[in-house]
């Protein structure tokens, strides 16, 4: 289209965010997003494909970790506990304020990444899911640094099973590490199948904060390693995703001494008063 | 010399049946709403939501310069300085920047001017097709005699002003007296005549988002052809809070009369990507139709060469000092 026609059409066009970046780290990265535990990658094997909803095309390959990889990464989170704790409120929220500081370095790469994972528009990513990401950090930051004259009286639940759903794969990993980590707790998080990307990307930025090996494992994998970490000697089950997945871990965990908190699916209610201004009732809505 | 305009005719009168005005609706002004929070943020995210890049930008541009009301009302105002705006009306761009981007015979929307400089304005572009508005109505505050400022009207009008722009009474607003400032309205729409009249809220000074809303649906009744944010002169002109409810108020008075009111913001608008933001946000809630000279000025002076330095970077990649795109 010439500047003439489009002088006339006033269409807006497009204007594509530079994915090249993005696409370069995950080439150097092996092409395939697999586990991270006790501070070390592997093994990467292409189990599963992780795809752009947009287009439909690859991005990487995905290890589905099995049941002996899932104890070994829980058992990385057991052996690093006890200092983790030990190390004091402090010297934790050093660490996850470096996580934080670190997050808005990388803010770009990780919104675009988390865009060609998750299919949701860069507006989306950049002004919304990452910034808050962020802010989650620093948040809990502070309640590590406080913790001392605070919440003295607590104490850390000990491992926690972390497993997160596709919707805001980012802002769901910060939910889930950034308070159990600031509390003196050790993670093993499960993403999504379908959206491990950013995970990854968290992964390596732990390691350039100096997070002390096996604080926080990742392990990629899809319902089967969910399940092995269900089962597994952790403390505590976090999940988010379906009521129905969320009633079978339910039943799964009964009859252990785990903690388990469960966010499930539900609808929020929208109310619009007869005197509103509708049109911005209609825009706060969708 | 022949002179083409560009293909968008921009004298209100051939292109669209003008705005009868209605009689006085209160009960419609009054139900008015704004929920200013959520105008601030679909407000303040706009200009990261909405990206028109490279081709796109520079016709988006393009069409900016054909809506601006380029003018100059200044104190110091001289003869040779209103040619020279008019010269630069004609010609907004360097002549290869124009001829580059495919539209050699490119011209603003309009020209402003005060009263006493119409008709130079008017010699400078006679046979030009480009219209001269006049401010009026003891502009910038409108609080000079009533008769004076209706004869003010008639004066301009006779001298060769095809648009002029008023400015209403804000106490009206302020007190809540919707009668008068319906009333002012329609006189003032009367001493136009066949000229156009663009009413000016002086956004900045009406206190709140729901008294723009109603001040502009008065004056939508009264007979107003545009709309206008502010006289450039307050401390608050333009913003796009204040835009957003104006727009939603002409799209109303659109669905019940038919008739299309004009929208023009002024002052405040300097720089290149503000421009394609207002034309942005006019296309998502009025359309298309909207982005064109006869229902969509930018009152600005300085924005012409902000954009006429964006185009050269389109077609270059560098950017040129200011200085090197003057106003004339």
């Amino acid at each position: 289209m010439s500047i003439e026609t489009i002088f006339d059409t006033m269409d807006y066009g497009t204007a594509p965010e530079d994915s090249t970046i993005a696409l370069k780290w995950i080439a150097d990265h092996g092409g395939i997003s697999g586990p991270y535990i006790n501070g070390k990658w592997g093994p990467f094997r292409e189990d599963l494909l992780v795809c752009n909803p947009a287009t439909g095309e690859k991005l990487a390959g995905m290890t589905i970790s099995s049941a002996t990889e899932v104890a070994a990464a829980v058992a990385a989170a057991r052996k690093a506990q006890p200092l983790w704790e030990a190390s004091g409120g402090p010297a934790r929220a050093r660490v996850l304020y470096a996580i934080a500081r670190l997050m808005q370095k990388h803010a770009r790469l990780l919104s675009v990444m988390e865009s060609l994972d998750n299919g949701k528009p860069i507006r989306e990513s950049r002004d919304i899911d990452i910034p808050l990401a962020i802010r989650h950090f620093y948040h809990h930051a502070g309640h590590a640094q406080l913790m001392p004259t605070a919440l003295s009286d607590r104490v850390a639940l000990g491992v926690c099973g972390q497993i997160i759903p596709w919707n805001f794969p980012l802002l769901m990993l910060a939910w889930k590490i950034a308070p159990a980590l600031a509390m003196g707790n050790t993670v093993v998080l499960k993403p999504a199948e379908y959206t491990p990307m950013t995970a990854m990307l968290f992964a390596d930025i732990c390691t350039q904060a100096g997070v002390p090996p096996g604080v926080v494992n990742i392990i990629t994998g899809d319902g089967n390693t969910g399940e092995a970490l269900v089962a597994s000697e952790v403390d505590k089950i976090a999940f988010t995703g379906s009521t129905a997945v969320g009633r079978k871990i339910q039943d799964a965990t009964a009859t252990s001494s785990k903690s388990l908190t469960l966010e499930l699916g539900g609808k929020s209610p929208y109310i619009v008063f007869d005197d509103a201004d509708i049109d911005s009732a209609i825009e706060g809505f969708s | 010399m022949e002179q083409k305009t560009t293909s968008i005719a921009q004298m209100p009168q051939t292109t669209k049946p003008r705005n009868l005005g209605t009689v006085l609706d209160l009960d419609w002004a009054l139900s008015m709403q704004a929920n200013t929070s959520a105008i601030e943020r679909r407000c303040a995210s706009l200009p990261g939501r909405r990206s028109v890049k490279k081709d796109h930008q520079a016709a988006w541009l393009a069409r900016a310069i054909s809506c601006i009301d380029l003018t100059t009302l200044s104190g110091d105002d001289t003869s040779g300085r209103v040619k020279r705006l008019c010269a630069k009306a004609l010609q907004p761009a360097r002549q290869d920047i124009l001829d580059q981007i495919g539209l050699p015979y490119l011209t603003t929307g309009a020209v402003c001017v005060y009263h006493d400089m119409i008709t130079t304005a008017v010699t400078a572009l006679h046979g030009t097709g480009i219209p001269v508005a006049a401010v009026s109505t003891g502009f910038p505050a409108g609080l000079s005699p009533l008769h004076l400022r209706i004869e003010e009207i008639r004066e301009s009008v006779k001298a060769g002003a095809s648009e002029i722009d008023i400015v209403i009474s804000r106490r009206h607003v302020l007190t809540q007296n919707w009668q008068a400032l319906y009333e002012e309205m329609a006189a003032f729409r009367t001493a136009c005549g066949d000229a156009h009249v663009k009413a000016i809220l002086a956004t900045g000074e009406l206190g709140s988002l729901r008294n723009v809303g109603r001040a502009s649906l008065i004056c939508m009744m009264a007979g107003a052809d545009f709309i206008k944010t502010s006289t450039g002169k307050e401390s608050i002109n333009a913003t796009l809070p204040v835009t957003l409810v104006m727009l939603r108020a002409i799209r109303a008075y659109y669905s019940r009369t038919g008739f299309r009111v004009g929208y023009k913001p002024a002052g405040g608008i300097s720089k290149a990507k503000d421009a394609i933001t207002y034309l942005a946000l006019i296309k998502e809630e009025l359309g298309d139709r909207w982005l064109r000279p006869d229902l969509f000025r930018f009152g600005a002076s300085s924005l012409l060469g902000d954009i006429e330095r964006q185009l050269e970077h389109h077609l270059t990649g560098s950017y040129s000092a200011n200085h090197r795109h003057p106003i004339g």
